[in-house]
């Protein structure tokens, strides 16, 4: 039981403190709209950079698991969800807000998060070492279609639109090329001399999440400013507590579909809250007080968005996938720390990898005991101006950029990718498949490259690559992710094509 | 006819990049982002296909860039990077916070916003010091203005 083995790292000092202080810290990002989880790990990381691994990523898993949780103050209390996670929370939260019930919407969420996120993590800390044990058996071969995989996967289920999707991915790939290459030592596509060493992880992580929300806020789609807070009530946590645990089929629900989605590559969080919020829904013999404030609604949408957290980190631990678009960028947090998922992780890295998990369930709890004592401090943090908070994020892009590699260029890079995807967005192109694609980019190159050298002393090409039970597995996943899309899209076109013939037919 | 133009840049874009991998002395560093410029340029292709499929039928509306709103903070963004090494990575940032910090507030009395805007940028700024260079040891760009 290594999980246990390792649980007094948390306990020392300086760890506990980052611990607390993220979870603190996470809770009021989180609470802040136009903040996303994403971003807040993003413009962490240069912060770790200098702190040694073990610190480093108890903060950025500190911070996933409560700005995902955070997220519910202002879904609640503002009808602004503090990140897509949370867009289901606003569906009863905010109703159960306007009717004098705000403080009790905020207990059961955070009550639920702590559940549903503890399940999470110990899915987890079973799961992923099996799974790490099995990926022992990947060579070249697999190791190359398991990035290809993570990359279709979030090109295709974490995108709107399937093709744009795969071409960011794509994209992404192509950009982990710049630079030196790693075989032959040439330099590739260094158009400039800022585009020397190639393009840093971090400067793209930090420019693809954080630039775009800037120029939203810019926008002012991300302001609160006009938008009212409801008062909260005086209510007692046990009392809450009672009611949520008494609740139990909707929390079971809320936290195996968080289980399940979390586990699927790229999927994320505001899936699992809208499919639980849903499945609920059907299950209710309250169905009918859905969307008017029903504490169910409440629990099912926050247990299943922070059961995700963990989960999430099962494909990216073992196989370099992430589950969900903060996940791929903690896999950047592990990379500048140079930890390498897969099975190293679990017997090389043993003290950081189990005391960064066991860290993920300690930080559930202290995120529930945070949340229900300083969500009546949260409402303020929703008050800061939309302008500040814009400005404080270009401002802490730039110096966090900066001190990655102290290298300017790295800044000019973040700021031109972070708005050539603000404009790539507008038509309908996501970060997360580029920066999937920036991160597995050097692990499909070298991959295939050794393959190629393999196979050119074996039966060829493709026989190397397209056979053998864990290959024909690993296609077969990407064949069905593409496929699953393709459909998916081809039936919302049906049923919007469906609905219009209707409204024709109406008028 | 925007989404058949985006389509063709990036059949376009996957092209130059294919261009661009031709004629190096050592053919094998190129070979992989061929194949990836490749992938783009054919991925640029059934996004055109699918456009052309779809012609006549009404396409879900993208969001519209407000231009207007966002070439202020373009510039200020754009003057920051022109000089922050020059000037020094605090003071260009401290006048970047607070060129975005009076622009986009609020509508009202832009001077009581200065006002209440340059001790706040001054007080973010001394915290990122402490934090950057006191805590993290970081050694930032000072110019000649610091």
């Amino acid at each position: 039981m290594d999980f246990i083995r390792y649980l007094p790292e948390i306990f020392a000092p300086w760890n506990l403190l980052v611990l607390v202080l993220g979870t603190a810290g996470g809770l009021i990002l989180g609470a802040a709209p136009g903040l996303s989880p994403t971003m807040a790990v993003a413009l962490l990381i240069p912060f770790t950079f200098h702190m040694d691994p073990v610190t480093g990523l108890i903060l950025l898993g500190a911070v996933y698991t409560s700005t995902v949780a955070g997220g519910a103050v202002s879904a609640i209390l503002i009808n602004i969800p503090g990140a897509p996670a949370n867009i289901a929370t606003v569906l009863d939260g905010h109703p159960m807000a306007r009717q004098g019930r705000a403080a009790e919407a905020l207990h059961y969420a955070f009550i639920s998060s702590v559940i549903g996120g503890v399940l999470g993590v110990l899915v987890l800390i079973f799961f992923t070492p099996i799974l790490a044990e099995f990926a022992l058996r990947f060579g070249p071969s697999e190791l190359f279609w398991t990035a290809i995989l993570g990359v279709t996967v979030i090109g295709s289920l974490g995108s709107g639109s399937l093709v744009k999707g795969l071409f960011a991915g794509v994209f992404g790939l192509w950009l982990s090329t710049v630079g030196y290459d790693p075989i032959n030592g040439v330099e590739r596509f260094v158009f400039t001399d800022h585009l020397q060493g190639g393009i840093n992880i971090i400067a793209a992580l930090i420019g693809l999440f954080a630039i775009p929300q800037v120029f939203g806020m810019f926008e002012g789609s991300a302001s609160s400013q006009g938008a009212s807070i409801y008062d909260m009530e005086n209510r007692s946590v046990l009392e809450s507590l009672r009611t949520n645990l008494r609740r139990i089929k909707t929390l079971a629900i809320g936290s195996i579909v968080g289980i399940f989605v979390g586990l699927i590559p790229g999927a994320g969080a505001q899936i699992a809250g809208l499919v639980s919020y849903d499945q609920c829904r059907k299950f209710s013999s309250r169905r009918d007080n859905f969307g008017k404030g029903e504490p169910d609604g409440v629990i099912a949408s926050e247990a299943a968005n922070n059961a995700v957290v963990g989960p999430s980190l099962v494909p990216l631990l073992t196989l370099s996938i992430p589950g969900s678009p903060t996940a791929a960028v903690l896999l950047g947090g592990l990379l500048i720390h140079g930890l390498f998922p897969g099975p190293n992780l679990f017997t090389t890295h043993a003290k950081v990898t189990w005391t960064f998990i066991d860290s993920l369930l300690l930080g559930q709890i202290l995120m529930g005991i945070f949340g229900l004592t300083m969500s009546r401090m949260s409402r303020w943090v929703m008050q800061v101006p939309g302008n500040y908070m814009a400005a404080a994020v270009v401002v802490l892009a730039v110096f966090g950029t900066y001190s990655v590699e102290n290298s300017f260029s790295d800044v000019l890079v973040m700021m031109t990718l972070g708005s050539g995807m603000y404009f790539a967005s507008k038509v309908g192109f996501s970060a997360a498949p580029v920066v999937l694609g920036i991160i597995l980019g050097p692990i499909a190159e070298n991959n295939f490259m050794q393959g190629r050298l393999i196979a050119g002393t074996q039966n060829g090409l493709f026989t190397y690559f397209c056979t053998g039970s864990i290959n024909l597995f690993l296609i077969a996943l990407c064949v069905i992710s593409v496929g699953y899309s393709a459909y998916a899209e081809l039936r919302a076109r049906k049923q919007r094509k469906a609905q219009e013939a209707e409204s024709w037919q109406h008028a | 006819m925007a989404a058949r133009l985006i389509s063709i840049t990036c059949i376009a874009f996957g092209g130059l990049l294919y261009w661009a991998a031709l004629g190096s002395d050592t053919p094998k560093a190129y070979f992989f982002p061929q194949m990836l410029a490749l992938m783009m340029a054919a991925l640029g292709a059934a996004m055109l296909a699918m456009d052309f499929r779809s012609s006549g039928k009404p396409q879900a509306a993208w969001p519209a860039t407000q231009w207007y709103k966002i070439w202020p903070g373009m510039l200020i963004l754009a003057v920051f990077m022109a000089i922050a090494e020059q000037v020094g990575f605090y003071v260009s940032s401290w006048l970047a916070f607070t060129s975005i910090g009076v622009l986009y507030a609020p509508a009202g009395d832009r001077l009581a916003t200065a006002k209440r805007c340059v001790p706040i940028s001054i007080a973010f700024l001394a915290v990122l010091y402490l934090v950057f260079w006191m805590l993290l040891r970081v050694q930032l760009p000072h110019g000649f203005a610091f």
